[in-house]
C-alpha cells in the first residue's frame, strides 16, 4: 500500500527504484501465469458442464487400494458415482462375496493391482450366484504372465494396453476390450502454487531401468538446468551425484504431484519399457503400445509435456499441436530448449492438451464406454 | 525441499500477485469473448447510415456503422450536414437509418426521403430526457426505435405506426478488457456529468469516498457541496475521452453507475416522462469487464441479473454498504465482473442489437 501512495501522492517522477523494477518484473510474471489460470478455469468448467450419460445400474466397485493406483481408484468411484444409479466400494482385502449378496449390484467391477490381486475364487463364487463381473487391468502388459491367469475368470475384461487384447481372447476370455488410462480433472488440475513448487524441468515417477540410462545421458543438461526429479531409485544412475542436488526420493500423493506439475514449465514423461526383466513378468514380450496414466495427469494439469512416443499415442493426442513428442535424449534437449524460449506457444499447447483431456480422456467417459460395453 | 530457491527482486511478489489477478480476470475475459463471437448471416439489403454527426456521440456512430457493414450487403454513411437526399438518390438504399438526438437529421430532409419512395428508420439516443423534441421529430420516420421503453407509448400516441424498445449497445472496439496502466488504479470511479442528482448523491457519500482512493470524472462537479473534500479526487470541467474511459473502468475495483434522473433541469421533458430502462453506459462498463455497483431502474434486470451481472443499491448508505463489501471481496467482485461481460457479449453488444433492429424491419 505505501508504494500506491508514493506514486500517486508526488508529482514529480519518480526514478525507478529497485523495487518499482521488481515489481514490474513480478507483474509480468504474475500476469502471464494468471491469464493461463483463467484460461485453464475456463477450460475446466466447460469440461464440467457436459451432463453426465446416467445408466441406470447399480455397481460393485472393487478398488485396487495401492499408493500408486489412488488417482485411478479415486477417478473411477467418482465417475460411477456420477454415471451409476448407485455405487458401492470395497476394500480387495473385504469379503466382497458376502457384499454383493447384501447389496444385489448388476455389476461387480474390479481394478486389479499386480502383486495384490483380487482373489479370483471370489470371482468364481460370484459368478456362479449370478453375477455380472468385469475387471480393469491397469498393469498391461508389464505383468502379462499373472494376468492372463486371471483374466478368464471375469465376464469381461477391459486392458489398458491393446495388444492385450488378442492375448486375453486366445486365453478364451470372449469380451475384452482396450480401454485407455484417463484422468478427473476436477483433482489432477491446474493451480496457482508457491515457489517451492515451481521448477523448469520436472520428472516425476521411479526410476526404472531404462529411465536411469535415459537420465544418465542427458545429466549434464539437467544439471544445469532449474530441474527437478521426485521418485524412487534415482541413486541407481551412474550420474546421480551430478543431479543429487535435484533429485528427492519420496513418492507424491496425486495432489503433490499436480501441484508440482503445475509449478513446471515443462514436464518429461518416460514410458518404463515391456523387457525391463528386474521389474516386470512379461515373459512373452507382449510390446507396450499404450500410454501411462500419467500423460493424462499432466495434460490435465496444463502444463507442456514432452513425451517419449507410444504407437498409441497420436489417436489420444495430437503430437505438435497437443503434446510434444521426442524419441532420442538428443531431440529431449532440443526440444526443452525450443520450449523454454517460447512460453506462448509453450501454453497454448498445454491448453490445448487441457481441453483435448476433460473432452475426451477423463474418467468419467471411460467408465461411460465401459458401462455401454458390459450392458451393450 | 530446499532445492535451489531462485531470490526474486524486491517488489517482485507484489507485482505477480497483482499481475496474476488481472492476467487471470483477461485471460477468462478473452475465452468469454471467443465464446460469445457473434457471425450472422449478410442481410441482403442497402442501408444509408445517416451519423449523428455529434463528437461526443463518435463510440455509437461507429458500433452502430461498424455493425452495419458486418450485417448488411451494402452500407453508406453520411452526416446530417450533407445533402441527405442526394446521396439517397444515387445509393437508392432498402433503408436509411437515422441515430438521433436532439439536433441531427431536420425532419424536412427525413419528407424528402421519405417522398422519394424510401424507408426511414430513426433510433432515439436520448429518451426520455429529450422526448418534448423527439415526440415531435418521430412521426416523420416509418420506423422508431427508442432506447427507454417507457417513450414507446407516447410515440404511438403520436401516430406512429411501427414503435420499437431498441436499448443501445456497448461498442467493443473501445469498450473491452484490456490492461490499463497504473495511471488510472482506483477503488472506486464515477466518469459523467454532474447532474442533480448526482451532486446529492456524492455530497452524502462524501464522508466515506474520503478514505478511498476515488476517481470521479465531468462536467460541474464543483457544484458538490463537499467538492473541497474530494478535490484531489475529482477532475472536474473535463470531457474524458470514451478510451481513456474504458482505462479508468478496466482499472478500477468499483465503477459506479448512477442514472441521470428525468427532472433534471438540463432536460426537456415537461411531461416528466419516467425512465424505466438502463442508460448505455451500462452497457459500457460490462464491455470492459468491471465491477458495476448501480441504483436501479425497473427494467434493471432485462439488461443484468442484479446481485450477479451487477450490483445495485437503492440508498447512499446501500451504496456504502456494498461498495465497502466488495472492495474486501476481490474474488466475489471478479466473478460478478466476469458475469457481467459475458451478458454483455452475448445481449449488448451493437452487432447483436443492430442485427435484433434489422430483423425488426426487415422480416
Amino acid at each position: 500500500m505505501s508504494r500506491h501512495k508514493r506514486i500517486w501522492s508526488v508529482n514529480a517522477p519518480l526514478a525507478p527504484d529497485e523495487e518499482t523494477i521488481g515489481w514490474e518484473r513480478g507483474y509480468a510474471d504474475g500476469w502471464k501465469d494468471g491469464r493461463h489460470a483463467g484460461l485453464c478455469e475456463s477450460i475446466y468448467v466447460m469440461g464440467a458442464s457436459v451432463a453426465p450419460a446416467r445408466k441406470d445400474v447399480k455397481v460393485l466397485y472393487v478398488r485396487a487400494d495401492g499408493a500408486p493406483y489412488a488417482s485411478l481408484d479415486q477417478g473411477i468411484e467418482d465417475a460411477l458415482r456420477s454415471v451409476a444409479r448407485e455405487t458401492v466400494s470395497a476394500s480387495p482385502e473385504q469379503d466382497v462375496v458376502q457384499l454383493a449378496e447384501a447389496e444385489r449390484p448388476d455389476l461387480v467391477l474390479v481394478l486389479d493391482a499386480i502383486g495384490r490381486s483380487f482373489p479370483v475364487a471370489q470371482i468364481d463364487a460370484m459368478r456362479e450366484k449370478g453375477f455380472r463381473t468385469a475387471v480393469w487391468l491397469p498393469d498391461d502388459p508389464y505383468h502379462s504372465d499373472k494376468t492372463v491367469f486371471l483374466a478368464p475368470h471375469y465376464d469381461c475384461v477391459f486392458t489398458i494396453e491393446s495388444n492385450c487384447v488378442p492375448l486375453y481372447r486366445e486365453h478364451g476370455c470372449e469380451r475384452v476390450h482396450h480401454l485407455p488410462f484417463a484422468v478427473n480433472p476436477q483433482y489432477i488440475r491446474y493451480s496457482r502454487v508457491s515457489d517451492e513448487y515451481k521448477s523448469d524441468i520436472c520428472f516425476i515417477g521411479s526410476a526404472f531401468w531404462n529411465r536411469a540410462r535415459f537420465f544418465d545421458e542427458i545429466a549434464d543438461y539437467l544439471a544445469g538446468k532449474n530441474t527437478r526429479i521426485i521418485g524412487w531409485w534415482w541413486d541407481r544412475m551412474r550420474h546421480y551425484g551430478k543431479l543429487a542436488d535435484k533429485i528427492h526420493g519420496v513418492w507424491l500423493s496425486p495432489e503433490e504431484t499436480a501441484k508440482y506439475y503445475s509449478g513446471a514449465k515443462i514436464v518429461i514423461n518416460l514410458h518404463r519399457s515391456a523387457d525391463d526383466a528386474s521389474h516386470n513378468s512379461n515373459s512373452r514380450q507382449i510390446p507396450a503400445d499404450s500410454v501411462n496414466p500419467r500423460l493424462f495427469e499432466i495434460s490435465s494439469c496444463a502444463t507442456l509435456q514432452l513425451v517419449d512416443y507410444r504407437a498409441e499415442l497420436p489417436s489420444l493426442y495430437a503430437p505438435g499441436a497437443e503434446i510434444a513428442v521426442f524419441s532420442t535424449p538428443g531431440e529431449l534437449v532440443d526440444k526443452i530448449e525450443y520450449y523454454l524460449a517460447h512460453e506462448d506457444e509453450r501454453r497454448e499447447l498445454a491448453r490445448r492438451s487441457l481441453y483435448r483431456t476433460v473432452t475426451s480422456h477423463t474418467y468419467r467417459i471411460r467408465v461411460e464406454r465401459l458401462l455401454d460395453l458390459v450392458f451393450a | 525441499m530446499s532445492l535451489e530457491k531462485t531470490a526474486n527482486p524486491p517488489g517482485w511478489a507484489d507485482g505477480y500477485r497483482d499481475g496474476w489477478s488481472e492476467g487471470y480476470r483477461l485471460g477468462k475475459c478473452e475465452l468469454i469473448a471467443n465464446q460469445t463471437r457473434f457471425e450472422a448471416p449478410v442481410l441482403e439489403v442497402k442501408v444509408l447510415f445517416v451519423q449523428s454527426g455529434l463528437w461526443s456521440y463518435a463510440p455509437i456512430d461507429q458500433g452502430i456503422l461498424a455493425a452495419l457493414q458486418q450485417l448488411v450487403r451494402e452500407v453508406q454513411t453520411v452526416t446530417p450536414s450533407e445533402n441527405v437526399a442526394a446521396a439517397a438518390a444515387n445509393f437508392r438504399p432498402d433503408l436509411v437509418l437515422s441515430v438521433n438526438s436532439v439536433e441531427c437529421l431536420k425532419t424536412a430532409q427525413v419528407d424528402e426521403l421519405r417522398g422519394m419512395g424510401l424507408r426511414t428508420a430513426v433510433w432515439f439516443t436520448d429518451d426520455p430526457y429529450f422526448i418534448d423534441v423527439t415526440m415531435k421529430i418521430a412521426p416523420h420516420y416509418d420506423y422508431v426505435f427508442t432506447l427507454e421503453e417507457a417513450c414507446v407509448p407516447i410515440y404511438q400516441e403520436q401516430g406512429c405506426a411501427n414503435v420499437f424498445h431498441m436499448p443501445l449497445a456497448a461498442n467493443t472496439s473501445i469498450y473491452y478488457p484490456r490492461r490499463a496502466e497504473r495511471g488510472y488504479e482506483a477503488d472506486i470511479c464515477f466518469i459523467g456529468s454532474a447532474f442533480r442528482n448526482r451532486i446529492d448523491y456524492f455530497d452524502r457519500i462524501a464522508p466515506y469516498l474520503k478514505s478511498k482512493r476515488v476517481f470521479i470524472a465531468g462536467y460541474w462537479w464543483e457544484r458538490m457541496a463537499n467538492y473541497p473534500q474530494l478535490a484531489g479526487k475529482i477532475r472536474t470541467g473535463v470531457w474524458i475521452s470514451p478510451e481513456e474511459t474504458a482505462s479508468y473502468y478496466n482499472r478500477a475495483k468499483i465503477v459506479i453507475n448512477l442514472h441521470r434522473s428525468v427532472d433534471d433541469d438540463s432536460n426537456r421533458n415537461s411531461l416528466r416522462l419516467p425512465a424505466f430502462s438502463v442508460n448505455p453506459r451500462s452497457f459500457e462498463i460490462g464491455a470492459c469487464a468491471a465491477f458495476q455497483l448501480t441504483d436501479t431502474r425497473p427494467a434493471l434486470a432485462a439488461a443484468f441479473a442484479p446481485g450477479t451481472e451487477a450490483v445495485t443499491f437503492e440508498s447512499p448508505e446501500e451504496l456504502i454498504e456494498k461498495a465497502e463489501y466488495y472492495l474486501q471481496r476481490e474474488d466475489e467482485r471478479r466473478t460478478v465482473a466476469l458475469n457481467g461481460y459475458a451478458r454483455t457479449m452475448m445481449e449488448h453488444t451493437y452487432p447483436r442489437r443492430v442485427r435484433q433492429l434489422l430483423d425488426t424491419i426487415f422480416v
